[in-house]
């Protein structure tokens, strides 16, 4: 387990009110679990992505969505209805204490609302807004709608998953919810940099999901290559086009990757495989060499290392292989993420308890640091901080409150 | 002279490949001025992709960035990295441990050069524990991080012909390095921050650990379709290898799909009928759909969606990205040099190889918009570096690229 240690907060408690549904949540949760305050700022109803699945116990509630579980970690929420008048006279209030919010609202929504940046910079000079939008908020293409599919697809990224000649797939776990609002998360931290260190004033982050996603595949510098030879990239399979043995091979319990580069490692793989095997056939000079060298055997290599792989779990493959300087990673599945003991060694699972959901463990993300602290809470109950903010913060009285209530507004 | 976000902070970048050059591109983008250190003694492979234009990979890491050489394997190259170290805000490598040790460069020291320096040391598989260490390779960390077992078929993992998890690496890096420099900028203090790649991928894995946690779940790999929507999928359209993917996710877009495809018969069928319906029947549904898209065109199907209010975009290619209207309007892409490498020659004698495009970063900053540019030449900035950085004499710097230091 790891240790606790009581840590002030690796960024300041910048108050972030996050708008965003599931195009965005992950920019808050970044920012929340690194020390912001993040505080959800939901319908009366609740957040749309409290009613995404999976559920816990597949059992359809507000406070038992496992989506909303894991990207609204560290953040606390209000219950707010923006979209009539009183409800915007407190989002205004709010605004004014507030030094970022986040939204992923389809482009123009706010604007009718009259709460876009440029009112809301009139409220609040200092203020930093993002939005995470599929497309960005200008440009033919910024009203598309889409979902995750759509944006794998428009950036190309599909193009890149599955086999050559089959259909191109998208990426589980719905892939495309991470990389904008990574780049929303690093412009939201670079707007607050320069505030305090130099402007004293906010600025607007405009993160298209499309574009992020589009620099997430840029090894293969698709442009590039369709200018220079009027060819497009695409799908590969498992096994890599170059290079020899490389990609993924069937195991005793599963799949095991691998990828033999140099001369050096190939010797040493084609060793081990006749230690498992006994088959001298492996030995031969004509499987000798590096990168390209195996090209023309290819088929024959493959079989080779398959009998090997076979014979072993994928677990002694990867540690032995490891031990022997090779290339071998696991194909791991989420059960066997879960009890890794690599992440188990760093203090990677964060057990967090949830009133309603009970306790679960969470990553606590991708750095290590003594600066850097864990996720804090567990995601907010719908409304839970609304006394906090409302009464102690903004004077409401908890008449006000049950006034408000009542009428709809938060 | 446009605002930058970072102006005024100095990075040191130590290292290759695609997670540390991403994450500095970005910081060289808000402002920063990101130095790449690097020699011409050992070969970088990278340097002669892609077959159709060697060269222009660099374009993907070094714009905007400064440039040295320096062999740090040499007592005096060591110095000199030390110098430069003192005089930056960050500090970032991604090479091993055992290098950094072998040359005196090892983090205890490097943070004893400068009190309130930010270190952001790049992993593969984690520095300590069980896999402390081990080789990885960025294709095969889709795998490690468990992606590629919630894609493709029940049969056979679904591959992406990328470096999958760097990227996040990439992002992670940079959002820490800014924050660090907060950090620093309130309390005085600098920080050691380790970044892996497997970590960087594994939290990508999202909401499936809790599903699996919970209700002992483990994502099946469904191709395109969706748990809890239908249709959804990439369907077949005009042309070779052309696909549109759509996605209805509730009644109101069902309705209006069923009239953009003219409300054929079967839309009606029981089998259909819900939510739930159409998620059981998703491989017939899908067939029956595939039969409509594949006579049309690709962008054809995806704008009557979009007019119909049903979300869809088409798969695409460089082909569409290179041609479309949308990134041309947003300025995505522009067009700068690239060289061609020639490890006998110092970098300042490579030729041009042509021009290609490149990508801006993809965050509009309203007040200090991201900087984009050419890429500098390997070496270009020695004397920059060298004399009015570090003050060392023209002499003392032609002696010390004569001697093999600055290669």
């Amino acid at each position: 387990m790891p240790e606790k240690k009581k840590l002030e907060g690796f960024l300041p408690k910048y108050r972030v009110l996050d708008l965003a549904d599931e195009k965005g949540a992950y920019c808050g949760k970044l920012l929340g679990d690194l020390g912001a305050e993040v505080i959800k700022v939901e319908p009366p109803c609740g957040d749309k992505t409290r009613l995404r699945g999976p559920f816990f116990k597949n059992e359809v509630h507000p406070e038992k969505s496992l989506f909303f579980l894991y990207f609204n970690t560290s953040k606390g929420s209000i219950t707010l209805d923006i979209e009539g008048p009183d409800g915007q006279e407190i989002f205004k209030r709010l605004v004014k204490k507030a030094d970022v919010v986040v939204e992923s609202f389809p482009v123009g929504y706010l604007a009718k609302l009259e709460l876009d940046y440029p009112r809301l910079k009139k409220i609040n000079p200092k203020l930093v807004m993002t939005s995470i939008t599929p497309y960005g908020q200008k440009g033919p293409l910024s009203s598309y709608k889409a979902q995750d599919i759509n944006i794998m697809a428009m950036s190309g990224y599909m193009q890149l998953v599955g086999e050559p000649d089959q259909a191109p797939l998208v990426l589980g776990g719905e892939q495309s919810f991470y990389p904008g609002s990574q780049y929303a998360a690093v412009g939201t931290m670079a707007a607050l940099y320069y505030r305090d260190a130099v402007s004293k004033k906010g600025q607007y982050v405009d993160v298209s999901m499309q574009e992020a996603l589009i620099s997430y595949w840029q090894e293969q510098t698709p442009v590039p290559m369709w200018q220079k030879t009027k060819e497009n990239n695409t799908r590969v399979g498992a096994m890599d086009a170059m290079v020899t043995p490389c990609g993924l091979y069937p195991c005793k319990d599963g799949w095991i990757s691998l990828c033999i580069v140099t001369p050096q490692e190939w010797d040493t793989l084609s060793q081990w495989i006749h230690e498992v095997t006994g088959d001298d056939e492996v030995l031969k000079q004509e499987y000798k060499g590096g990168l390209l060298d195996r090209m023309p055997v290819r088929d024959m290599v493959n079989v080779l290392v398959i009998n090997f792989t076979e014979k072993l779990t994928g677990r002694e493959i990867f540690l032995e292989g490891q031990k022997r300087k090779l290339v071998v990673m696991p194909v791991n599945d989420v059960p066997s993420l879960v009890n890794d003991s690599q992440l188990n060694s760093r203090g990677f699972w964060v057990e967090l308890n949830h009133p309603v959901v009970g306790k679960l463990k969470y990553p606590k993300g991708a750095l290590y640091s003594d600066a850097i602290g864990a996720p804090t809470k567990a995601a907010p109950l719908l409304g839970e901080d609304n006394e906090r903010i409302y009464c102690k913060e903004l004077g409401y009285s908890k008449e006000d409150l049950a006034v408000l209530r009542a009428a709809g507004v938060i | 002279m446009a605002k930058k976000a970072l102006e005024g902070v100095r990075v040191i970048e130590f290292g290759l490949y695609l997670a540390l050059p991403l994450a500095t591109r970005m910081l060289a983008a808000l402002g920063a001025e990101v130095i790449k250190v690097e020699t011409l003694t050992s070969l970088d492979m990278s340097w002669y992709g892609p077959m159709y234009a060697p060269g222009c990979l660099q374009l993907e890491y070094r714009p905007l960035k400064r440039n040295v050489t320096l062999d740090v394997r040499q007592p005096r190259g060591k110095e000199i990295m030390e110098e430069l170290i003192k005089k930056s805000d960050i500090y970032t490598t991604n090479l091993g441990e055992g290098f950094l040790t072998k040359f005196g460069l090892d983090f205890k020291h490097v943070q004893s050069l400068k009190k309130d320096l930010i270190i952001l040391w790049g992993t593969g598989l984690g520095s300590v524990g069980p896999y402390g260490g081990f080789k990885a390779y960025g294709r095969l960390m889709q795998h490690a991080c468990a992606i590629s077992s919630m894609t493709g078929t029940p049969d056979s993992l679904g591959v992406a012909n990328i470096s999958y998890s760097d990227y996040h690496t990439s992002m992670f890096n940079a959002l820490a390095l800014i924050g660090a420099l907060e950090r620093r900028r309130r309390t005085g203090k600098g920080c050691f921050i380790e970044c892996p790649i497997y970590e960087s991928g594994v939290v990508t894995v999202g909401p499936s650990f809790l599903d699996y946690q919970a209700n002992k779940v483990v994502p099946e790999r469904r191709e395109n379709r969706h748990r809890f929507y239908a249709p959804h999928g990439a369907y077949p359209c005009k042309g070779t290898d052309r696909w549109c993917t759509i996605a209805v996710t509730n009644e109101e877009e069902w309705n209006a799909f069923c009239k953009v495809i003219g409300n054929p018969a079967w839309t009606k069928s029981p089998k259909f009928a819900t939510a739930a319906d159409r998620v059981k029947n998703a491989k017939e549904l899908d067939k029956l759909i595939g039969k409509w898209t594949s006579q049309r065109a690709v962008y054809e199907v995806m704008r009557r969606m979009q007019r119909a209010g049903v979300s869809a975009g088409i798969v695409a290619k460089g082909e569409d990205m290179d041609k479309s209207p949308h990134l041309k309007s947003h300025e995505f892409y522009y067009e700068t040099e690239f060289y061609s490498a020639d490890f006998e020659k110092p970098g300042m004698e490579w030729p041009v190889a042509g021009k290609t495009v490149t990508w801006k970063e993809p965050v509009y900053l309203s007040d200090t918009p991201c900087m984009f540019g050419p890429m500098h030449k390997v070496g270009q900035d020695n004397n920059y570096v060298y004399g009015k950085l570090l003050g060392l004499s023209k002499a003392e710097i032609k002696k010390l690229t004569e001697e093999g230091v600055f290669k």
